[in-house]
């Protein structure tokens, strides 16, 4: 059901990321997205970063009209949607890539406790485009990587988990999917749990668009295990939304 | 006990995935099967790409949902070339559309390779020129099913839609073409207004009504159907427990199609109708599903 919610902070979080809050609290599992209308200009899916709280990164039209948005506009959500993360591990290494980080923004904050520590590595183009919110809070070590070298590791996530994969007994992981299919290539499928995105349309398991080997993102999904996607098309290709098959 | 025949395909169960609906892929349609199908019909394939309409595409309603998908689907020419490579267990009908009945035609000698029977989309209310627009006209409905049947061997069934004033009209007419089987009933005409945009929620404004809302209307064209016809009825709309599935059979229904219930319930639905069927034939003393078929149209 459609539920018109009005904005009551929105901030410029990083270069290109806007962070959106609204006015009422959502019962939500961290992993979950919700499906956000802007009347007259389309409704595309969006990961929770808190019961309040989407990142939302400019890379269209729909996302250029919610950067127009401000404090007082209204937008319509409905959700939340999908299946979000299983706790597990003690030990765990965190790994985001670009604007992945929001449903790990939300594992962090409200899962911490299930967990005894935390390594965030945390990847992005260079150094002003990391949205970091106040994960410091929920996190024992920040690890940032840019692709230029401006900040951090020079290089990728993947090459920080690589190394570093022995300290950690549970990896969760969002970001481009490239980068997914190499976490879950060094961490051979096992002890990971992965976001992964598909071309949304219903967002309830209806209309087949978000096609993941057999699986639907929006419904058995976003969050899956591993092991769940060994013999799928992730890190392969994509479909187009007439369901075509394209290259990622 | 479950097993069926219909349209000339033997199927293990009488229960058969809906066009659209969770349908776009090999995987998907093996995956429906796996959690207990007996049959699967495609996404309804045209001659060329579409990505279908932008959206808000679904609203979902207390008892159903509304939807203008606008017929996604890749073309036949990217269908037919994924799917020359798959092999399935279980039969695959390949719901097609037109805009007349020479791109049916064509379409079905193309696709024919793939399918083990086709179904006639002629009764999507939101596409126009498609669909719907065909499917109100007994004189379309019969060249259309006509033109198919001459040029494909395999099964065809017709998909009816439900706006219109006598269901049995393009009915008879699909079956004096020689359709082998009927099926119905696609969405219902609907719209809905979000009062604080003050506007359609839908992208196309209109779209189709579907889920548990529908089940009476549908079972009352399955009902009319099944008497005015001798072709064997495909029931659809709004099944979502098996006592919904029992009522269709009763009503004269030879197969089920379950659409919107995969989303409300997950593909496990199908397994959970399937049990509760057996069940019900069991504790009644049935030895078979088809002592239920058309049962209620007695007397
Ligand atoms: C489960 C899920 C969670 C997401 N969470 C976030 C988030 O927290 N923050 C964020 O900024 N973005 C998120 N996205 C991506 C976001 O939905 C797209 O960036 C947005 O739809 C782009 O719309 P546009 O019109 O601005 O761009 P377009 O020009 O339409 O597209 C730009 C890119 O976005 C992708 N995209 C467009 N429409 C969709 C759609 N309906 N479903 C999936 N991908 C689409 C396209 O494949 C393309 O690569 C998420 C996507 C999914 C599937
Ligand atoms: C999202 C969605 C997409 C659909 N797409 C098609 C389609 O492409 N072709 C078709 O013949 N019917 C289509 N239908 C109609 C269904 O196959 C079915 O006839 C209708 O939904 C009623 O059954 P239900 O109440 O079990 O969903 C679609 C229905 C839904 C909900
Ligand atoms: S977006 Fe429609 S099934 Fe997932």
């Amino acid at each position: 059901m459609l539920l018109r919610v009005e904005l009551t902070e929105v901030w410029e979080e990083a270069r290109n990321i806007k962070a959106f809050r609204f006015n009422r609290k959502l019962d939500f599992v961290p992993g979950q997205f919700i499906m956000v209308w802007l009347p007259d200009f389309g409704e595309k899916p969006f990961s929770l970063a808190d019961e309040d709280l989407i990142l939302v990164k400019r890379v269209g039209a729909f996302t250029s009209k919610m950067f127009e948005l401000k404090e007082g506009d209204y937008i319509w959500i409905r959700g939340p949607y999908g299946k979000g993360f299983e706790p597990k591990g003690k030990n765990i290494g965190v790994i985001a890539g670009g604007i992945g980080i929001p449903p790990l923004y939300a594992l962090t904050k409200h899962y911490g406790n299930h967990f005894e520590r935390i390594t965030l590595i945390y990847g992005a183009r260079s150094k002003d485009e990391f949205a970091l919110l106040d994960i410091e809070n929920y996190v024992d070590e920040i690890i940032l990587t840019t692709d230029d070298g401006s900040l951090g590791v020079k290089g990728f996530p993947t090459d920080v988990l690589a190394e570093r994969k022995d300290e950690f007994d549970y990896v969760y992981t969002c970001g481009p999917e490239i980068m997914m299919a190499k976490v879950l290539e060094i961490m051979n499928f096992k002890n990971v749990q992965v976001s992964a995105e598909r071309y949304m349309k219903c967002g309830i398991g209806v209309c087949g668009s978000c096609a993941l080997g057999e699986y639907l993102v929006c419904r058995d999904g976003p969050v899956f295990y591993g092991e769940q996607l060994k013999n799928t098309e992730l890190g392969k290709f994509k479909r187009l939304p007439d369901g075509r098959i394209a290259r990622l | 006990m479950l097993s069926i025949k219909v349209a000339k395909l033997k199927l293990e169960n009488p229960l058969i995935l809906a066009s659209g609906v969770a349908d776009m892929t090999p995987d998907l349609l093996r995956r429906a099967y796996k959690e207990g199908a007996g049959a699967v019909v495609t996404k309804s394939i045209g001659i060329e790409p579409r990505k279908g309409y932008d959206n808000p595409t679904i609203v979902e309603l207390p008892y159903g949902l509304i939807n203008a998908m606008g017929l996604p689907n890749p073309g036949w020419e990217a269908f037919y070339e994924e799917f020359k490579n798959e092999k399935f267990d279980f039969p695959v009908i390949v719901s097609i559309f037109g805009k007349d009945e020479r791109e049916f035609a064509f379409l079905a000698e193309k696709l024919s390779e793939v399918a083990d029977a086709f179904e006639l989309n002629l009764s999507c209310p939101h596409a126009k020129g498609y669909g719907m627009e065909i499917g109100q006209n007994p004189e379309m409905v019969y060249k259309v099913v006509k033109a198919v049947k001459d040029a494909t061997d395999k099964p065809v069934i017709a998909k009816l839609t439900p706006n219109i004033d006598d269901i049995t009209k393009i009915g008879l007419a699909a079956e004096k073409a020689g359709a082998d089987a009927v099926s119905a009933i696609n969405t219902i005409k609907a719209i809905a207004i979000d009062i604080y945009a003050r506007k359609p929620i839908l992208s196309n404004k209109v779209g189709g009504y579907s889920g548990p809302g529908v089940k009476p209307i549908a079972l009352r064209a399955v009902y009319d159907l099944a008497k005015a016809l001798d072709i064997d009825i495909i029931g659809i709309g709004g099944i979502t427990t098996w006592q919904d599935a029992v009522e269709f059979l009763m009503a004269g229904a030879k197969a089920l199609q379950i659409g919107t219930a995969v989303s409300l319930r997950g593909f496990k639905v199908f397994k959970e109708i399937n049990e509760g069927i057996e069940r019900f034939l069991n504790e009644e003393g049935f030895s078979s599903i088809d002592e239920i078929i058309g049962i209620a149209l007695e007397g």
